[in-house]
């Protein structure tokens, strides 16, 4: 039985794995701007179920919400913004030649590089023997949750993951900055062709509201809550709620949105989680613990739930804040622009 | 096998991104380069028989856990690897409102 389940296993990993270089493979040929951003989305949720197989459940969750929907969702957003739909690039010119050889000779040395590297899959390798060991065994019983993942972005490199939070709000502000939405928008007519697709996304709406909108919130919330013991957490959680908003703001009544609000709402949310766990990591400094040590809040392994559960929620309100307000950035400018029509 | 498939997408997301002069398609390249860094590190810390590493004290001397420290690693980088695409996205959308095109060539033409 274990046997079989292994065997299986390794089938899938390479069939799945075998589909990557192909779908790159047809990316680069392939002229059609729509086509790309439809296949950059398969990449992505074919590498999220490698993920899962590779036994990263964590990482095939973000990955799937993250590559899969958000990014698909920008890409055409910002194709639609640039009005490019059909490339012409020549393929077999001097320079693509030369530099196809002298990629030819990286991927080679990588693989030489690689056949150095520790046989695939062993447990004494490196990666597997010092640190990660020690996390592993001593998850239990210092930090007191079963999802090691968790404990180590929380607790042990909560610092790194305070940067990291600060990273993806300044990146936020960063597009609010760049994209410059400080000017009145342009609502124009809708045309008679606009119109017929305007009365299929009010079906699609109201199907989405009724019946996709509760479960999905209800499985970003439990992702969310449920991030000690099973997995899930603040970025995992927070990429999932905001593509679920994206989805719905993709096929609603856009026009009646007020986006400038919207939008201003967003940044403000986004400081707002980044300053959670900052003001987490100062209180645990002032009441007499080191800068972000839980254990301190009430001197029991219950500090560090209550810490980590906290702190997750700081992460999850940036993360979900800084995405929808990314695409909302994209859609509002997409609507304030000057549409020229063929028509 | 995975190595070997790292390898390949790494030099296929570095080929995207030279042969092609449209920004937007430069910038999918670049996922894909990165998204063969991420393989990699996934597959480092995979372990034979290994189980997600969703620790229960009882079990921890009889079972295998992949490792956890990569995947929280690249857990950070692939939403870091978000809010960077979309600072790149929004670039492309300003250097379009100035120039009118999204590619190199005629943006180097009205440059000169």
């Amino acid at each position: 039985m274990i046997e079989l389940g292994l065997s299986l296993d390794v089938i899938l990993e390479s069939f799945f794995l075998l589909l990557l270089p192909i779908l790159a493979v047809a990316i680069l040929f392939s002229e059609n701007m729509a086509a790309i951003a439809i296949m950059s989305c398969v990449f992505s949720m074919v590498m999220a179920v490698i993920y899962l197989l590779l036994a990263a459940p964590d990482v095939a969750m973000t990955e799937s919400a993250i590559g899969a929907a958000i990014s698909t969702a920008i890409l055409i957003k910002s194709m639609q913004l640039t009005q490019s739909r059909i490339l012409s690039d020549k393929f077999f010119c001097l320079a693509n030649i030369i530099s196809f050889f002298a990629l030819l000779f990286f991927g080679a040395m990588m693989i030489y590089g690689f056949a150095d590297l520790p046989d695939y899959g062993q447990g004494s390798a490196p990666v597997n023997s010092y640190i990660s060991k020690d996390y592993i065994k001593n998850t239990p019983s210092e930090i007191g949750i079963a999802s090691s993942v968790a404990a180590i972005l929380a607790s042990y490199r909560g610092f790194d993951t305070l940067g990291e939070t600060l990273v993806i709000m300044v990146a936020g502000l960063v597009v609010y900055f760049v994209m410059n939405i400080e000017r009145p928008v342009q609502v124009d007519l809708l045309d008679e062709k606009a119109e017929a697709v305007y009365e299929n996304k009010i079906w699609m709406t109201d199907y989405i509201r009724t019946m996709l909108l509760p479960v999905s919130l209800i499985l970003a919330f439990y992702i969310q809550v449920h991030g000690e013991i099973s997995p899930g957490g603040g970025f995992q959680a927070g990429s999932v709620l905001s593509s679920i908003f994206i989805f719905y703001f993709v096929v609603a009544d856009i026009k009646s949105i007020n986006f400038h609000k919207m939008i201003k709402t967003l940044l403000k949310l986004s400081f707002v989680g980044f300053l959670i766990y900052l003001l987490m990591a100062i209180y645990t400094a002032v009441i007499g613990g080191y800068f972000l040590e839980y254990y301190a809040i009430t001197g029991t392994l219950l500090g560090h739930k209550i810490g980590i559960f906290i702190i997750e929620i700081g992460v999850g309100i940036t993360v979900f804040s800084v995405m929808l307000m990314i695409f909302l950035l994209f859609e509002y400018k997409l609507q304030s622009k000057p549409i020229t029509r063929s028509t | 096998m995975n190595y070997v498939i790292v390898a390949i997408l790494l030099v296929l997301g570095l080929l995207i991104l030279l042969t092609t002069k449209n920004l937007i398609k430069k910038i999918v390249g670049l996922g894909i380069f990165q998204t063969a860094i991420l393989l990699f590190y996934i597959s480092l810390g995979r372990v034979h028989g290994g189980v997600p590493p969703i620790v229960e004290a009882k079990h921890l001397e009889d079972q295998l856990y992949s490792s956890p420290l990569p995947q929280v690693l690249m857990l950070t980088a692939i939403v870091v690897g978000i809010a960077t695409f979309a600072v790149a996205m929004s670039l492309v959308s300003k250097i379009n409102q100035e120039f009118g095109t999204i590619n190199e060539d005629e943006i180097h033409e009205q440059l000169k």
